[in-house]
Order: structure tokens, then C-alpha cells, then sequence
């Protein structure tokens, strides 16, 4: 076995921590308003959470796994690749255990910002300031910035809407049968377009764009049809007060769980697996090649370390959710949730890493400022994004620290 | 918990709405003190003494008043909620004086005793009762506005009823004073005793004129 298989097997490791770190960590932040709001019980968002962000991870992650290993360093600057694999090693190595320490004091950190601060630390010190790709980091670090307030602008606008055209209106419950099957088939639509364009099994199609849209609206059209049916069945009364209208939003967050689980997973599977890629490739080639398909085996490890995550210790942080009393309705909780959701496919899709957990912020916020909650803390936001600025220079510096420490290791 | 779950950090444990129905319940205490004691003259002292009863007063007032201040100094700038803040500032002083004038009335009866005219101890007795009828129909209106704001409630028009029939008790309660108070001008007593008189109606009849200013806070409240 040579350093290279030594490497690799760590790395596969790490990876698998990482994505055990991003499982538990994570699960809640997308899971919270629908456990909150009494939509789905604590198993139900462990299964959903668990199932869905594999499925994620496995047919929708490998765009942002490839901007996580490639995109953020350069490594032709660096000439040894094999300083290439300790760094990424290393990154890896930093960022899990920020996370798992992050998760055990429950500090709100994301582990996107974790291993990209960390990929950039031992960046800077393997190469300098010119082996960062600042284009493509200043492209993620404006997401960041963007995507919290892009989720909160989709859920300020869902929720206003909700409000105008079903909850101020005098008939509600005939408006919200009118109203729930559109947001179902624009939900599914969205799912559709990202499954043809960004799945390996929808590429290979080759599909027409407008005959992908035609698809899309297809299942759009028969989502609609579908829901309609379903929704008409949950309500029977067009008298019910507003417990109808949360009935009928109680059901379709069911629906929006499954979509943030499905975006989480095809988001968040990068930040474990991008470095364990970058590492395989360099151990099989001993070169970073500069277009290479992330193996789906990995992909899989790291949506399955995902769901092992969610399933041990995520469980425990949605049983406390699960305890907690909250007065979040179904609507209000459907705003957020698709908001976020939205928001992080959206950013997969351009192959942008972002925090699931900034999009739910950003939605909670949304929903708050189209005033839909009693009191919204802005003070605690504050806290979080003190936090969240904060993750990328000490993920880096832990990097940098590990990194130094195996070149010596390795280089003597 | 809170930190680790963005989420439930965000949103305030509990809504600053819910603590003015604390102070609300304040109200129909004073009244009810306020009536022992109107009683207490009427029917000619048969009743707890006059000190006891300011007394009791006061310390509700002071209780309320608490309430007040604990709600209003636990609303950090940071703390953005589903009404403006200078509506719900608004209704907290608001409801606040209704207290306030409650206390006053009962210090303008305790002033000095004297002989309230047979003729209008009645209409006095409605005039409290009108009052009391006003403020009490503030609570479902203040409860009703809550539980439509945090999403419990649609009933937007059942709301608006609320509010409604506040206005019309006030209008009852003004038209109540204003027969009152020709009334004790035309009665044949010592100037003193007039004056006491109609301070005492003028604090009832600013308790409904509050009243109203809450109710129509939170029409504001709903306002789409």
C-alpha cells in the first residue's frame, strides 16, 4: 500500500464523518418547521430526512461535489499533487471535526462554510494567494450572502400570498383548495426540471429544453390534478375555520419536508465527498485532472453517511425539537420550508454550495418580516451570522494546522 | 437548543401580545372595587371602609402597572413582530389608563363622603354598569385580535363585531354621563359635593373613552 491508498482510505473515512457530522448537524434546521408544526412526528422526519437526502446526495449531488474538489483551489499551481491530497486530507479532516464539535455544543455552524474555509486555508499556505480560485470563491462567498435573502424574499412573497389570495379572503378554504394544488404542481415542477438536467440518468437523455419543459409541465398538470383531488378529500366542510386552511398546508408540508430533504442532500453530499473525490482521482491518475466525473460509489458512502448521521444523533436533536412547544402554524411553516427548499436546489443546480441551514434562516426571516410570526428575535440573528462569519477563518486555520502537521509527517 | 436550531432561536418564545391580557384581567378587577364602593355609598356604608377599598385599588393598579412594564421593557429594538410597535406601545398606554382613570374615580369618591341624591344613585349604578359592559367587551376583542394575528383565528369579521360593539357600549356610556351630569348640575346641593360628583362621572366616562382608543388600536392591529 502506498501513500496514495493510504490517503485514499483516511479520506474515505473523513468523509464519511463529515457526512455523518452534516446528517446530524443539519437533519433539524430542515426538519424543524414541520416536526414544529405538528406535520410530521419526530420518526416520520428521521425516515423522511434520512431516505430523502440519500436520494439527494445520489442522483442530484454531483454538480456542487465538483465545485467543492476543484472549483475553489487550483491545483496546477501547486506542481506535487500529492501535496494536493494531504491539503484536501486535511480540509477534510478540519472541517468534521468543527462540525462534530459544533454539534455537540450546539453551536449553529455550517459545514458548507466549514469546508470551504477549510479547502482555502490549506490553499493559502500550500500555494499562496494564487492558488485560490477567487472568482469562483467570491461566486460561493456571494451566495452566502444571497441565498439567506433570496429564501427569505421566496417566503416573504409565498406567505403574503397565502395571506392575500386564501387567508383574508372571505371563502378561505375554497380559496386554499384552489390555491394548494398550484404550489404542489410548481414544487413538483421544479423537482422535475433539476432530475433532467442535472442527473446523470436526465443528461443522458439529451432531451430538447422544450421538451424537458413539456415533460416538467406534464407532471406539473398531473401533480395539479392529483392534488386537487387530494385536497378536496381533506377538507369536506367549506365552514371550517382555520384549522381547514392548516389542514390542507398541514399535508402539503409533508410534501415541502421532502423536498428540503431532497435539496439538503444533493447540496450538502459535496462538502463530504468534493475532498474524498479530489483524493481518489489524484490516487488513481497521481494528477487532479481538471474535468473528471465524481464516482457515484461515493456519492452513495456519502449519502448513506448522511442518513446514519440523521438516524443516530439527528434523531436526538428532532426529539427536542419534537418536545418543543411551538405556535408555528402549517402555513406559516410551509412558507419557510419552500423558501429554503427552493432556494438550496436552485443553488445545487448552479453548482453553488450553500447552507441549508442560512436558507431556513433566511425563510423564518421572510415569513417574519411579511409579519406572519408574533415575535422574531433579530437579535439572535446576529448571533448566528457572527457564527457563521466566524466558521470560515477557524475552519481554515484548523486546516492549516492539520495540514502542516502531515506534510512534516509525510515529507520529513 | 435555541442557537443549535436557527429555527426556534429566531422566533420569540412568546408573543408580547399574550402579557396584555394579563394586564386586561386588571381591569375587571377595578371595577369590581369601584362597584363595592359606589354600593358601599348608595346603600349607606353597609360596607368594607372606604381606606380598604383605595387601598385594594392601588395595589392593583400597582400590580397592572408592573404587568405594563414588564411587557414594555422586554421589547428590544431587535424584536420585530407581527404589529408595529408604536401600535402595540400605544395600546399598552391605552389600556393602562383605563386603569388609571378606575383608580382616579375611586380617589374622587373617597375624597370626602357625601350624600349621592336618591334620584341618581341609579343612574350612576348604569353608568358603572355601562362602563363595565364596555370593558369587558375589550377582551374578546383584545383575544380575538391575538389569536387572528398568530394565525389560531380567521374570523376577520367576527374580529371587527368585536370592536364594533365596544364603539356602540362607549356611545351608551357617553350618552349615560351626558344625561348624568345634567343631572347632578340641576340638583339643589352643596357646589362640593357637584363637583366631587361629576369628576367621579368624568373617570368613568374616560374609562369608555379609553376603551374605545384600545379597540380602535387594534382595529389598526388587523388592518390589512
Amino acid at each position: 500500500m502506498d501513500i496514495y491508498d493510504l490517503f485514499l482510505y483516511m479520506s474515505v473515512g473523513a468523509g464519511f464523518l463529515m457526512a455523518f457530522n452534516l446528517g446530524a448537524n443539519d437533519v433539524a434546521n430542515s426538519m424543524a418547521s414541520a416536526v414544529g408544526a405538528r406535520a410530521i412526528t419526530v420518526k416520520q422526519a428521521v425516515f423522511i430526512a434520512g431516505s430523502l437526502n440519500f436520494v439527494g446526495a445520489v442522483f442530484l449531488g454531483s454538480h456542487v461535489t465538483a465545485t467543492i474538489s476543484k472549483g475553489i483551489i487550483n491545483p496546477e499551481v501547486i506542481s506535487d499533487p500529492k501535496l494536493v491530497m494531504i491539503g484536501m486530507f486535511a480540509a477534510l479532516l478540519a472541517a468534521g471535526i468543527w462540525v462534530l464539535v459544533a454539534t455537540l455544543t450546539s453551536l449553529p455552524v455550517s459545514s458548507t462554510h466549514s469546508i470551504v474555509g477549510a479547502i482555502t486555508g490549506f490553499g493559502l499556505v500550500a500555494g499562496g494567494p494564487d492558488v485560490v480560485n477567487w472568482l469562483k470563491m467570491g461566486g460561493i462567498v456571494l451566495s452566502w450572502v444571497i441565498s439567506p435573502f433570496f429564501a427569505a424574499a421566496i417566503a416573504y412573497f409565498i406567505f403574503t400570498h397565502i395571506r392575500r389570495y386564501i387567508l383574508f379572503q372571505h371563502h378561505f378554504i375554497r380559496q386554499a383548495k384552489k390555491w394548494a394544488p398550484i404550489w404542489v404542481a410548481i414544487t413538483l415542477s421544479m423537482i422535475s426540471l433539476s432530475f433532467l438536467y442535472k442527473t446523470p440518468a436526465g443528461k443522458s437523455l439529451n432531451l430538447h429544453w422544450l421538451v424537458s419543459l413539456g415533460i416538467a409541465g406534464f407532471l406539473a398538470l398531473l401533480a395539479w390534478a392529483a392534488a386537487r383531488v387530494f385536497v378536496g378529500k381533506i377538507v369536506l366542510d367549506e365552514e371550517e375555520g382555520a384549522e381547514g386552511v392548516e389542514r390542507v398546508f398541514r399535508k402539503m408540508q409533508v410534501g415541502t419536508s421532502c423536498y428540503v430533504a431532497l435539496s439538503q442532500g444533493a447540496n450538502d453530499v459535496a462538502n463530504a465527498i468534493g475532498p474524498v473525490a479530489a483524493i481518489y482521482l489524484i490516487a488513481k491518475e497521481h494528477v487532479l485532472l481538471e474535468r473528471a466525473e465524481v464516482p457515484w460509489p461515493m456519492l452513495v458512502l456519502g449519502g448513506f453517511g448522511i442518513a446514519v448521521g440523521i438516524a443516530l444523533l439527528g434523531h436526538k436533536v428532532m426529539a427536542t425539537v419534537g418536545e418543543k412547544i411551538t405556535t408555528l402554524t402549517n402555513t406559516r411553516g410551509f412558507a419557510v420550508d419552500f423558501g429554503a427548499a427552493s432556494t438550496v436546489l436552485i443553488a445545487s443546480n448552479l453548482g453553488l454550495p450553500v447552507s441549508t441551514t442560512h436558507a431556513a434562516v433566511g425563510g423564518v426571516v421572510g415569513v417574519g418580516l411579511a409579519r406572519g410570526f408574533s415575535a422574531v428575535d433579530f437579535r439572535v440573528l446576529l448571533r448566528i451570522v457572527a457564527y457563521w462569519v466566524a466558521t470560515v477563518p477557524i475552519a481554515a486555520l484548523t486546516s492549516i494546522v492539520i495540514f502542516v502537521l502531515l506534510k512534516w509527517l509525510c515529507y520529513g | 437548543m435555541t442557537l443549535r436550531i436557527p429555527f426556534f432561536g429566531l422566533l420569540g418564545k412568546r408573543s408580547p401580545m399574550e402579557g396584555l391580557v394579563e394586564h386586561y384581567d386588571k381591569i375587571a378587577e377595578c371595577i369590581s372595587a369601584i362597584d363595592e364602593s359606589l354600593e358601599c355609598y348608595v346603600s349607606g356604608g353597609v360596607c368594607r371602609e372606604f381606606k380598604e377599598l383605595n387601598k385594594t385599588v392601588d395595589e392593583i393598579e400597582n400590580h397592572a402597572d408592573s404587568i405594563k412594564r414588564n411587557i414594555r421593557n422586554h421589547l428590544p429594538q431587535g424584536l420585530f413582530m407581527a404589529v408595529e410597535k408604536h401600535l402595540f406601545l400605544s395600546y399598552t398606554k391605552s389600556q393602562d389608563n383605563i386603569l388609571d382613570a378606575a383608580q382616579d374615580a375611586l380617589h374622587w369618591l373617597a375624597i370626602r363622603p357625601i350624600v349621592i341624591p336618591e334620584d341618581t344613585q341609579k343612574d350612576l349604578i348604569y353608568l358603572l354598569d355601562s362602563v363595565a359592559k364596555c370593558t369587558a367587551l375589550l377582551g374578546p376583542a383584545l383575544k380575538s385580535t391575538i389569536a387572528l394575528l398568530n394565525g389560531e383565528s380567521l374570523d376577520r369579521e367576527g374580529t371587527k363585531e368585536c370592536y364594533r360593539r365596544v364603539r356602540r357600549e362607549r356611545d351608551e356610556v357617553r350618552r349615560r354621563k351626558n344625561d348624568l351630569e345634567k343631572k347632578i348640575f340641576d340638583k339643589d346641593i352643596d357646589f362640593k359635593a357637584i363637583y366631587q360628583l361629576i369628576h367621579f362621572v368624568d373617570c368613568l366616562d374616560n374609562m369608555g373613552h379609553n376603551t374605545e382608543n384600545c379597540a380602535e388600536l387594534l382595529r389598526s392591529m388587523i388592518a390589512r
